[in-house]
């Protein structure tokens, strides 16, 4: 078993294997050979690593997701039962766990978060995405002239 | 004047054994009734308006706490790259191309803000699909229209290969 510590200095154990979801894990775990250090987690507060450690958990023994060599390929968004059951529960802190997926390099809670997000997004205006993710338009009159001339043709029948 | 909470108190009032009975008031006792409420209607519209600086002031100091609560929205601490993931999987599926749609990835993340339209502009994947659709008989004006934003479109994907319909 190896002890985390989050960034509020709250312990989570877990076995290597959970724990080796995460590439950054991974790579640490490859250089310590004695368990009883815990490993300081600075950017993850507590909240955020035990759903993190609950997913990595759930998905232990499962194959690693690999890199996309096409990035650019068309994707489905597909998610599987549990783990939209998972995101949508957490769904108040769902940008805390894109980010601790981010830092931790776990791809699939990475994808699972960013396309839970999309599916908010999609479908929505300019005008609801503002209000949804509370982003003030910046944009100056002359730049939204700008984009809006550039936009015309999609406006067009 | 400041009127305390036992103004409204009903059995205060010199009709207490009449108010809430089915008493029918005298012409008399109509004008004497007409006469108390002058003071109590003044102070019910003072009331209200009270009520209204209240309302104002609150409306206020919820636009005052949610414009600081805005700057804390969690979307903006990620980094460039995962909301470049995400406009990635807001983009059409199931075998669709990209289409010229303002509510739809790509386009519609070139006007929410300066910082998603500069991220949307400078991640070519969003941009190398699209489904270009001309449909006969359409003007010339139209036509050069769709062939302007089309080549806007295709030069956003940078070196990327191409994905038309």
């Amino acid at each position: 078993m190896f002890t985390l510590l989050s960034e509020d200095g709250i312990s989570f154990q877990a076995e290597r294997d959970v724990l080796e979801r995460s590439v950054l894990l991974k790579n640490m775990l490859e250089d310590v050979q004695d368990s009883s250090n815990s490993i300081p987690l600075p950017n993850v507060a507590s909240a955020v690593l035990e759903k993190v450690l609950h997913f990595c958990e759930h998905h232990r023994g499962d194959p690693l997701p690999v890199p996309e060599e096409d990035e650019t390929r068309m994707r489905k968004i597909v998610i599987e039962d549990w783990d939209y059951d998972f995101i949508s529960a957490n769904c108040d802190i769902v940008f805390e766990i894109i980010m601790a997926a981010n830092y931790l390099d776990i791809k699939d809670l990475l994808d699972l978060g960013c396309k839970y997000v999309a599916s908010l997004i999609k479908g929505k205006s300019t005008e609801q995405i503002r209000e949804l993710f509370h982003i003030v338009n910046d944009l100056t009159p002359e730049e939204e002239e700008k984009i809006k001339k550039e936009n015309q043709w999609a406006e067009a029948v | 004047m400041d009127v305390s909470e036992s103004t409204w108190d009903l059995a205060g009032s010199p009709f207490t054994s009449v108010v809430g009975t089915n008493y029918a008031p005298s012409a008399a006792e109509i004008a004497s009734i007409k006469a108390f409420l002058v003071e109590q209607r003044r102070e019910r519209s003072r009331l209200e308006s009270k009520v209204r600086q209240l309302q104002a002031l609150l409306e206020k100091s919820n636009k005052y706490i949610e414009a600081h609560e805005a700057l804390m929205s969690p979307i903006r601490q990620l980094p460039s790259e995962t909301l470049a993931e995400i406009f990635a999987w807001c983009l059409p599926t199931d075998m669709k191309y990209s289409v010229r749609d303002l509510k739809q990835a790509p386009l519609v993340f070139t006007a929410v803000c300066r910082s998603w339209r500069s991220i949307c502009l400078g991640t070519p994947r969003l941009w190398n699909s699209i489904h270009i659709y001309l449909p006969p008989h359409l003007s010339n004006s139209a036509f050069s229209q769709r062939e302007a934003g089309i080549s806007l479109w295709l030069e956003r994907s940078g070196a990327l290969p191409l994905s038309i319909s």
